[in-house]
C-alpha cells in the first residue's frame, strides 16, 4: 500500500475530488451511522439481534441483499476483472444471474433451509449430521469468512487513494480505522435491524450512483473507442470467455459455482434467506436479486472496461497502469477504476459517489462482522456449554467478537501480500468453506443417506481449496490455477461426502427426521 | 468477434435497464417495508411482555 501511495505521490495524479466532496462524504457518513444507532432500541433478543426478528419483507430483502453484495469490495475487484480481462468478465455477471434466478425459481436449498427455520448454515449441519458437525463446520465458515473479508480494508485504502489523491499513508490509515470504528459501533450496538436499516440507505445511494457512472464514462469516452481499444489490448480473448489466452472454459465453469455459492451457500447471503418472512418470500427475493447479482458484476465490470480505455489514452498513465512487459501489480490494476472516476465525474456527485462507496464499505463489513461473530458464538461457541448461553451472553460474545475481528482485518489488510486479482483470492478463501458446504447442504437436503462421516471428511476436503492462494501455492511448487484447485477441491468434497457416507452410515436418524 | 461485440452490448444495455428499474421498485417498496419491520418488531415485543405478564400473573395465583 505504501508502494501505491508513493507512486502515486510521485506522478502526481490530479482528480476532481474537492472539499465539498470531503463534506457531502462527512455528513453522509455520520447521518448512515447515526440512524444505524437509533434503531437499536428495537433490539430485545437475539431474534431481532441476528436475523431482525424474521420479519422482512421483499423489497427491503432484495434491497438489503444487494446493498451486502454490493458492496465497495465487491465493485473494486469486478472493475479489476474488467480491466484485466475486457468483455469477457461480463461472463461473471451474467452466469451469477442465470444460477441465481435458477435458486429463486426452484428455492433450491434456500427454501429448505428456511422452512426448517435455522438461523445458520452450521445450526442446519447439527439438525442433519450432529453437534459435532456443527462446531467443526462453524469455525471452518468462520476462518474462511474471516479471511475472505481480509483484504476489504486494502481494498478500502486503494479506492479512497485513487479517487481522492490522498497520498499520506498516515492519513489513509487513520481515515480507514475511523471508518472501521464507526461500523463497529453501529454493529455491536444495532445488530441486523440497523444492519438491513444501513443497507438499504446504502443501495439506493450506490445503485442510482453506479448508474450515473456509466452514463458519464460513455459519454466521455465514446462505445465504438471502448469496443476498439478493448480489441487492442486484449484481442479476442477481450470478448470470449471461453477463449484460451482469455478465461477459458474451466474458469467459467467455477464462475458458476461461485455464483450459487454467493446465493445460497454464503452465509451472509443465506441469513436474508433465513430472515424472510416465508418461504415465498424467499422465492421472490431470490428470483428479483438475480438482477442485482448480475449488475453488481456487469456495472463494476464496465467501469474497469472504461478505466482501461481512458488510460490508453493517457500516456502518464500508461506507463504505471499498463507497463510494457504486461505485469501490471495487482494493487494499481485495482486502482485503475478510482482513479477513472475521480477523473470524469464532476464536483458533487463525485462526493456522492465516494460516499455511497465507503458507505458500501462500511455496510458489507457490517453484515460480514454479524454474520462471523454470530456464527462464532451460536455455533461454535454456546453447543460447547451443555447448559447453553443465556440470551444476554450470548449478545455479549457476539458483540465481542465483532470488535476481535475488526481488530484482525486491520493486522491481516496490512500484512498479506495479494499477488493475485482480488476475486481469485476471495472465491479462493471462500472456497475453503463453500465447496465441504456445498456438499453437506446438497446431500444433506436431498439424499437421506448423507451422513456425519460423509459430513466431516466433505468438510476437511473443502479446506484444500487454501492451495490456491497464491503465497501457499508457491511453498508447495503449485502450478495450477486457482479454478483448477477449486474445482478439484468440489469434486474430492463430493466424492468424500457419497464414500463417507455410504461407507460409515449414521446408526441413528437425524435430528430434522425425528422432527 | 461480432457476435462477441453484439451480445456484450445487449447484455450491458438489459442488464443496465433492468436494474434501474428495480432500484426504482426497490427505493419506494423498500421504504415501506422498512416501517413495516419496525411496526412488526414493536408487535413481537408487545406480544412477548404480555405473555410474560399473563405467566407471571399464573404464578402467583398458583402459589396463592
Amino acid at each position: 500500500m505504501l508502494g501505491v501511495c508513493m507512486i502515486f505521490a510521485a506522478i502526481g495524479i490530479e482528480t476532481n475530488f474537492s472539499a465539498i466532496d470531503w463534506c457531502i462524504v462527512a455528513v453522509y457518513l455520520l447521518g448512515t451511522a447515526v440512524i444505524g444507532l437509533c434503531v437499536n432500541r428495537f433490539v430485545k433478543s437475539v431474534g431481532d439481534y441476528i436475523v431482525a426478528g424474521r420479519a422482512i419483507k421483499p423489497y427491503l430483502g432484495i434491497a438489503t441483499m444487494i446493498g451486502t453484495e454490493l458492496g465497495l469490495v465487491t465493485v473494486m475487484y469486478a472493475a479489476q476483472k474488467g480491466f484485466t480481462g475486457g468483455f469477457s468478465a461480463f461472463h461473471i455477471a451474467l452466469v451469477a444471474a442465470i444460477v441465481t434466478l435458477a435458486v429463486g425459481l426452484s428455492g433450491f436449498i434456500v427454501v429448505p433451509l428456511r422452512q426448517m427455520g435455522v438461523m445458520t448454515i452450521p445450526e442446519f449441519y447439527e439438525k442433519r449430521f450432529g453437534r459435532g458437525v456443527r462446531v467443526f463446520g462453524g469455525a471452518i465458515l468462520v476462518a474462511s469468512g474471516v479471511l475472505n473479508m481480509g483484504l476489504f480494508l486494502k481494498a478500502g485504502s486503494i479506492f479512497v487513494t485513487g479517487i481522492t489523491g490522498m497520498t499520506s499513508p498516515l492519513a489513509l490509515k487513520l481515515v480507514l480505522s475511523g471508518l472501521l470504528g464507526l461500523v463497529l459501533i453501529y454493529t455491536v450496538l444495532g445488530g441486523m435491524i440497523s444492519v438491513i436499516v444501513t443497507d438499504y440507505v446504502q443501495f439506493v445511494v450506490l445503485s442510482f450512483g453506479l448508474i450515473v457512472s456509466c452514463i458519464f464514462a460513455v459519454n466521455k469516452l465514446g462505445w465504438q473507442t471502448i469496443i476498439d481499444t478493448v480489441t487492442a489490448q486484449h484481442g479476442p480473448a477481450g470478448l470470449n470467455p471461453f477463449h484460451s489466452d482469455g478465461f477459458g472454459i474451466q474458469y467459467v465453469i467455477w464462475m458458476a459455482f461461485l455464483g450459487l455459492v454467493s446465493c445460497a451457500i454464503w452465509q451472509t447471503a443465506v441469513v436474508r434467506a433465513c430472515s424472510a418472512e416465508n418461504p415465498k418470500v424467499v422465492k421472490r427475493m431470490y428470483s428479483f436479486s438475480s438482477v442485482g447479482f448480475m449488475v453488481r458484476f456487469l456495472v463494476p465490470n464496465f467501469l474497469g472496461i472504461c478505466a482501461l480505455v481512458y488510460i490508453c489514452q493517457t500516456p502518464a498513465l500508461q506507463s504505471i497502469f499498463l507497463p510494457d512487459d504486461g505485469n501490471a501489480d495487482s494493487g494499481m490494476t485495482l486502482m485503475a477504476m478510482p482513479v477513472f472516476i475521480g477523473n470524469i465525474l464532476p464536483t458533487g456527485i463525485l462526493g456522492i459517489i465516494t460516499a455511497g462507496m465507503l458507505a458500501a464499505f462500511m455496510s458489507t463489513h457490517d453484515s460480514y462482522l454479524l454474520c462471523w461473530s454470530s456464527v462464532l458464538t451460536q455455533d461454535v461457541i454456546a453447543p460447547c456449554f451443555k447448559d447453553g448461553l443465556s440470551n444476554k451472553t450470548r449478545l455479549r460474545l457476539t458483540r465481542t467478537f465483532v470488535v476481535l475481528i475488526g481488530l484482525f482485518l486491520l493486522l491481516w489488510g496490512l500484512w498479506y501480500p495479494l499477488g493475485q486479482d482480488l476475486w481469485d483470492y476471495m472465491a479462493i478463501t471462500g472456497a475453503v468453506y463453500s465447496t465441504g458446504a456445498f456438499a453437506l447442504l446438497v446431500f444433506g437436503i436431498y439424499w437421506k443417506r448423507a451422513s456425519s462421516t460423509g459430513a466431516y471428511l466433505a468438510l476437511c476436503s473443502g479446506g484444500l481449496a487454501a492451495l490456491g492462494l497464491k503465497p501457499i501455492a508457491e511453498l508447495f511448487n503449485l502450478n495450477a490455477s486457482a479454478e483448477t484447485v477449486g474445482l478439484a477441491t468440489i469434486g474430492l468434497a463430493v466424492v468424500t461426502m457419497v464414500l463417507g457416507s455410504l461407507a460409515m452410515p449414521n446408526t441413528r436418524p437425524a435430528a430434522s427426521e425425528e422432527n | 468477434m461480432a457476435f462477441w461485440t453484439t451480445f456484450w452490448t445487449v447484455v450491458l444495455i438489459i442488464g443496465v435497464a433492468l436494474f434501474a428499474v428495480l432500484s426504482v421498485v426497490v427505493t419506494i417498496g423498500g421504504w415501506f417495508d422498512i416501517r413495516a419491520l419496525f411496526e412488526s418488531i414493536k408487535a413481537q415485543h408487545t406480544q412477548a411482555e404480555s405473555e410474560d405478564r399473563d405467566t407471571s400473573a399464573d404464578r402467583k395465583a398458583h402459589s396463592n
